[in-house]
């Protein structure tokens, strides 16, 4: 392995003094200027078409180094297995240094000085985009290897050589790392995370899908709650928050509470690629796939957003008191320039902002949740409407329900959630009736469903209450600012079967009360 | 302060549970606020290679996924972070199905050692 002075043991580091780098590890003032480099999102028909065509050269040439070359591609992919946080505070800052590190290399042996790393966004994207089927960015390609035998008869002289060369530094990770802290233990493993051709990745040209589950993960609803987490880090204890970047561990080997983005969108989509099988993605070989550095360029560029949007609103984007010199200070001793050396910048902290590689990135989902600089607004309270309930029975000719008069303003505020919620008085013979909601904004309109209610699980007896979000756009029709008297009707949805023929017979239950809420 | 209501096990007796379902149900201490967040966290141990847990509404609404990404030869599970959208609460109650999915088996309730806390968390607007 290359020279790796820079990087402290951890008992150097645990015996330096605390002070040690705490200011060296905030980052630099945000330049006035804007970034040398743009990550493009894929798909933008705005992206350069030499993005991907230097992207490909790039791993051309590091497919083509040999394999004791460190840049070769295959060896730089081996990093991941020596040195990534998984389920800790340090997994995006330590992905953020691998991309960037990657991004000078290709940079410099394709040719491209303008070069950067495009990004997956899919949350608007929730599929392999077409064009990472495309010779080299497609590991089935020919000039990938095609099978594990291959790989070992070309690589396993290589690696004992790299063991044999590890810094005391280095030994310590992998000492926290097992089977990885040796040769033998390396290839033990290996075995499990190397696919063979055609299946070196799952989701193909003609199945490019993410599956129904993962786009749940994937999904913009996911990405705003991600984006809405306050904290950095949570302490790592159980049932305590595990915050944005997810918790606090001992040592960036160790395991914590995932946050939801790692949790939901990448730990999803790494295991999606497979397609129902096994693929490099779906494993910690995962860099052998040139979409690994599209997937976690998109949760790169979300960290970049959760910062934006803390320092918009007057909170820290880093961690704070004494956890900002334990987090900055934890060292990755792994990474290589581009011409194969090892870099100085060793710690976390050197990384806390894109400024370290001088890049942004093109708009993408989640942006719109960076709100404009300025005062930090108080939090209005929920605004809640009480429905004067005009028919109780449910089920009667007379539909159950009410209605209550909303501005129409707190129904056409973007991004609030508005919700009907709905009281029944339930018995016991009510388990199983299902019912729909009507909303109408008078005047007139035909209503719609807003949502259904289901009496589910054991049974209830009392009041029990059911929200159901409000269609769009119910402010439009609203005139000139004014009140929309929302119509709000309870309606039996008929053919579910009673479990007995008392519950049959029973009548259903009784509407209490409804209340509109915009928060 | 964060306030938290646990559900051990997933499918032990004490919560409200139909276990040959693998529906548990679960209660904040409050109705969330505007910006309150709420969030499930859900402790797993180790599922089968290329299983993951689905964690939905009783309604069937999927809430998210826990697909394990851990080193080779890990035995340990992890501590996934799920957003719960408050319009899945019911009078302050979430009533959750998990099921084990893999491919070439049928959909499963997870064993009692696949899944062992799931918590849900009210985090304050205000710290």
């Amino acid at each position: 392995m290359t020279d790796q002075r820079h990087c402290l043991t951890r008992r150097h580091l645990l015996g330096a003094s605390a002070a040690l780098v705490a200011a060296s590890a905030l980052p630099s003032p945000a330049s006035a200027q804007a970034p040398k480099f743009r990550r493009w999102e894929i798909t933008d028909p705005a992206m350069p078409p030499r993005v991907l065509a230097s992207y490909k050269a790039g791993i051309r040439k590091m497919l083509s180094l040999p394999p004791t070359d460190p840049r070769n591609w295959y060896r730089n992919a081996m990093l991941h297995l020596f040195d990534c946080p998984h389920g800790n505070w340090w997994f995006l800052v330590w992905h953020r240094a691998y991309l960037g590190w990657l991004e000078v290399t290709l940079r410099d042996l394709s040719g491209d000085p303008e070069f950067a790393l495009p990004y997956w966004d899919w949350t608007k994207t929730p599929r392999v985009p077409a064009a990472m089927f495309d010779d080299v960015l497609d590991p089935n390609n020919g000039a990938f290897i095609a099978t594990f035998d291959q790989f070992k008869a070309q690589f396993e002289p290589v690696v004992t050589s790299v063991y044999a060369s590890f810094s005391a530094a280095q030994k310590d990770v992998l000492a926290l790392r097992q089977p990885f802290d040796t040769a033998a233990g390396f290839w033990s493993v290996m075995p499990a995370v190397f696919f063979n051709q055609p299946s070196a990745r799952g989701l193909t040209l003609t199945n490019p899908d993410l599956d129904s589950d993962t786009k749940a993960t994937v999904a913009i609803n996911t990405v705003r709650s991600a984006l809405r987490t306050r904290l950095f880090a949570g302490s790592g204890d159980p049932q305590q928050p595990a915050g944005f970047q997810s918790g606090k561990a001992a040592n960036h080997s160790a395991d914590s509470v995932q946050g939801i983005l790692e949790s939901g969108p990448h730990n999803n989509v790494h295991g999606a690629m497979g397609g129902g099988g096994g693929a490099f993605m779906a494993q910690f070989y995962s860099p052998v796939d040139p979409i690994f550095f599209l997937h976690h360029g998109n949760l790169d560029r979300l960290w970049d957003v959760w910062a934006r949007r803390q320092a918009a609103q007057g909170r820290p984007a880093l961690p704070q008191g004494a956890d900002l010199a334990t987090w900055s200070n934890e060292q990755f001793c792994f990474f290589g320039n581009a011409q194969g050396q090892a870099v100085s910048q060793t710690k976390a902290g050197d990384y806390a902002t894109t400024a370290i590689f001088d890049y942004d990135y093109s708009p993408g989902s989640g942006e719109d949740m960076v709100p404009a600089p300025g005062p930090v607004a108080a939090a209005a309270s929920p605004q809640v409407f009480d429905a004067q309930v005009t028919s109780a029975s449910i089920g009667m000719p007379a539909a159950a329900g009410g209605t209550v008069n909303v501005p129409a303003a707190a129904l056409q505020s973007a991004g609030t959630p508005r919700v009907a919620e709905v009281t029944l008085n339930l018995t016991h013979d009510d388990q199983g009736r299902r019912f729909r909601v009507l909303v109408s904004p008078g005047g007139g309109a035909a209503p719609v469903a807003a949502g259904a209610i289901t009496v589910f699980g054991h049974p209830h007896h009392g009041p029990m209450t059911f929200t159901v979000p409000l269609p769009d756009n119910l402010g439009a029709a609203a005139a000139g600012g004014a009140d929309v008297p929302l119509d709000i009707r309870v309606v039996p949805i008929g053919g579910v079967p009673r479990a007995t023929a008392a519950a049959a017979a029973a009548p259903a239950p009784l509407v209490s009360a409804i209340r509109v809420r915009a928060d | 302060m964060v306030l938290v209501a646990t559900c051990l096990g997933g499918l032990q007796a004490g919560v409200s549970v139909a276990q040959e379902s693998g529906v548990i149900e679960l209660s904040v201490p409050r109705s969330p606020g505007r910006d309150d967040l709420v969030e499930l966290q859900i402790a797993t141990g180790p599922l089968p290679n290329g299983a993951r847990l689905i964690v939905m509404t009783e309604q069937g609404q999927v809430l998210g996924a826990v697909t394990p990404f851990v080193l080779p030869g890990t035995a340990a599970g992890a501590t996934a972070t799920i957003p719960v959208p408050h319009t899945a609460l019911a009078d302050r109650r979430l009533r959750l199905r998990l099921q084990v999915v893999q491919p070439g088996a049928a959909a499963r309730v997870p064993r009692a050692d696949e899944v062992r806390r799931v918590d849900i968390i009210l985090v304050p607007a205000k710290d």
